[in-house]
């Protein structure tokens, strides 16, 4: 058994990233004070790169490292997702952490490894493989949390993240020892060989290594009973790693899902998607319900993700290639809206406190017109308005729910839409009709984010409007 | 002959935990667990295998060991002393404790595992150790070197969120 050129094609992406990695924690030890800002250069060379080269290898189907590694569409289209993300979210740091002066390579190099997992994670069917990768993603995760150390808020959500998200990894490792003390193997294609004749023992066995599982997913993707790090976390961390946070791992995380859903808990569909649509219907409403109480924009942006989380669930408890294809595409285009969203929250941020209160945007509408814009097209994204990305989105998740007559689930989806206006819509009020605060705050007056903020404006219009491309990718991704 | 090793080691290994419990002085306690590990890592030499027997005390007589010792000797002494042995929830660990020995007793009576051969049919030319490093090293060469960037992340980052900027500074 010997590794070939083959086994390193199918990790190019993740080798490219991993080696900018390394660099950056070489080369900062020789960078003078003054040129730091050179490490984030060189973090965004090593995202292009990955990128160019995860597109170029698009349409390869490669199974390598002994079916340790796969790359097929599906990992690459997450990988093009998450690798967008990191882009934006290295540019929105750039005159952040010149601001909080933290100055350091680890902030890019951390981000770059857990890139390196979460593409692992999205490339995997061996549940091994994905804990390793989940695992290394958390801790990466944790460490960007509390990276501004000197705000208690930081550390205290690094401190509480740390801590549920180990006790979700327990949850994790636990369900796969079950798997693979059941079948002898930790691979999803001999599992789902080995459930498809099982005997009623083992078929509840695992379905009780399934909801094990889920609760290491679930913690992942902040659906309803593993959500409460959600709000916390996103207002503690620093505000371009919540957006990166918000988005790639969650990316990561439900490739993960739909892969070990589809093919090692395949024949078993009929029960995990009675357990989904419970766990989709209450992450839903739990979501939209409390984000309407929220009076910081990030906390509000928290539970928002938590509901969007709800909104994805849908299409995978659809359990049709349909609904599988709208997760992915709800991914591509949820990065455009919430790193804008997350983008503005940094631009009305000062650096002595948090600063993002909703009650901050007041009159922003007239005394930044183009970003009170962009902030009213991302809110109207985010609660599904037409033409925007949100709303075709929404459209073919609920569509994939009615598909597989689902009825019920796609009205409650509906449903929690129309509530969700309400706080989106809260958000544009303040904007342009509560007239002017009192102490207008200076806002963070930074060229990056603005460029951040326009991009996403734009995919979110452009996608929205001629969504067909996009959604014919997304939809063919899933092709297992 | 077999049985009387085991007996012995089943020995060392019992006597040693409850050693840890019941000592006084935390010192002994670290000390007892020491002869406790090395009891399992004899029992890992009857199950045929020596890998994880020269782990055991490698990793966990050796150096976890040592590292409770270290601590120990670099706290204030009356801190370990005169502490009470048991907290309030003893009674509850004795129950799960005597829960999980009757379910291990069931389960070892109901199936008769047969764990003489246990090690031996995992060997490559008849080493267990060989398997181990061939399983770690070409089937499960990837996440192997995934967890290399684990241990990377956690150390670069313990670094980072613990490093003192003002002493830097000045």
């Amino acid at each position: 058994m010997l590794y070939t050129m083959k086994d390193l094609a199918a990790i190019m992406p993740e080798l490219i990233v991993a080696v900018f990695a390394f660099a950056i924690l070489l080369i900062d030890l020789w960078l003078p004070k003054k040129s730091k800002g050179l490490n984030g250069v060189l973090a965004l060379l090593g995202v292009v790169i990955a990128f160019g080269v995860t597109a170029s290898m698009y349409s390869k189907n490669i199974s390598a490292f002994n079916g340790m590694v796969v790359m097929d569409k599906a990992s690459n289209f997450v990988g093009i997702i998450m690798l967008l993300t990191a882009f934006a979210s290295i540019i929105l740091s750039f005159d952040f952490i010149k601001r909080e002066e933290l100055e350091a390579g680890e902030y890019y190099e951390v981000l770059l490894f857990s890139i390196v997992a979460m593409q692992a994670l999205a490339s995997t069917y061996n549940l091994i493989t994905m804990f390793v990768a989940v695992e290394t993603l958390s801790i990466g995760m944790y460490i960007l949390t509390g990276f501004l150390k000197n705000k208690n808020e930081s550390v205290e959500g690094a401190m509480k993240y740390y801590i549920l998200g180990s006790f979700a990894s327990s949850f994790l490792v636990l369900g796969i020892g079950l798997i693979y003390g059941l079948f002898g193997s930790a691979d999803l294609n001999i599992v789902k060989a080995g459930l498809a004749h099982a005997d009623s023992l083992h078929k509840w066995a695992s379905i009780l290594a399934f909801l094990f599982i889920f609760v290491g997913f679930g913690f992942k993707i902040a659906a309803f009973p593993f959500h409460s790090w959600t709000p916390d976390v996103y207002a503690a961390a620093p505000t371009p790693m919540s957006a990166f946070m918000s988005i790639a791992p969650k990316a990561a995380a439900f490739l993960a899902l739909l892969r070990f859903l589809i093919v090692g808990m395949g024949p078993i569909e009929v029960e995990w998607t009675k357990i989904l649509w419970v766990v989709a219907v209450f992450t839903m409403t739990f979501g939209n319900t409390v984000a309407l109480f929220q009076k910081d924009l990030k906390r509000l942006l928290g539970y928002s993700s938590i509901a969007h989380a709800g909104y994805m669930l849908v299409g995978i408890t659809a359990a049709n290639y349909l609904g599988y294809g709208s997760v992915m595409f709800y991914l591509f285009g949820y990065l455009f809206m919430n790193l804008g969203a997350f983008a503005i929250a940094e631009f009305i941020s000062t650096k002595e406190d948090r600063g993002t209160e909703i009650a901050n945007l007041k009159g922003m509408g007239y005394r930044y017109p183009l970003m009170g814009a962009a902030m009213l097209l991302f809110m109207f994204c985010l609660a599904g308005v037409p033409p925007t990305v949100g709303f075709v989105g929404k459209y073919y998740l609920f569509s994939a729910a009615v598909k597989s007559h689902l009825y019920y689930l796609a009205v409650i989806g509906v449903v929690n839409s129309a509530i969700s206006a309400y706080f989106y819509l809260n958000v544009i009020v303040t904007m342009y009709m509560k007239g002017e605060p009192e102490d207008a705050k200076p806002v963070f007056n930074s060229v990056p984010l603005k460029v951040v903020v326009m991009l996403g404006a734009l995919g979110v219009m452009y996608i929205g409007i001629f969504p067909s491309t996009f959604l014919d990718i997304a939809i063919h991704s899933i092709g297992f | 002959m077999v049985a009387i090793m085991f007996f012995i080691l089943s020995l060392i290994t019992i006597g040693g935990a409850l050693g840890t419990v019941i000592a006084r002085n935390a010192y002994s306690s670290a000390l007892w667990m020491i002869t406790s590990f090395l009891g399992v890592s004899g029992l890992f030499v009857m199950l045929n295998a020596p890998f994880i027997a020269m782990l055991q005390i490698i990793v966990y007589a050796g150096a976890i060991a040592v590292l409770i010792l270290f601590v120990m000797m670099l706290m204030d002494r009356r801190v370990l002393e005169n502490k009470d042995r048991f907290n309030p929830q003893y009674l509850w660990g004795a129950i799960f404790g005597a829960g999980l020995l009757a379910d291990l007793l069931a389960l070892a009576l109901k199936f008769k595992i047969d764990i003489s051969q246990a090690g031996k049919n995992l060997t490559i030319n008849g080493s267990n150790t060989k398997m181990v490093g061939d399983v770690l090293f070409k089937h499960y060469l990837f996440p192997f070197e995934m967890v290399a960037i684990v241990l990377l992340v956690a150390l670069v980052g313990a670094i980072v969120l613990s490093k003192d900027d003002e002493k830097e500074a000045r």
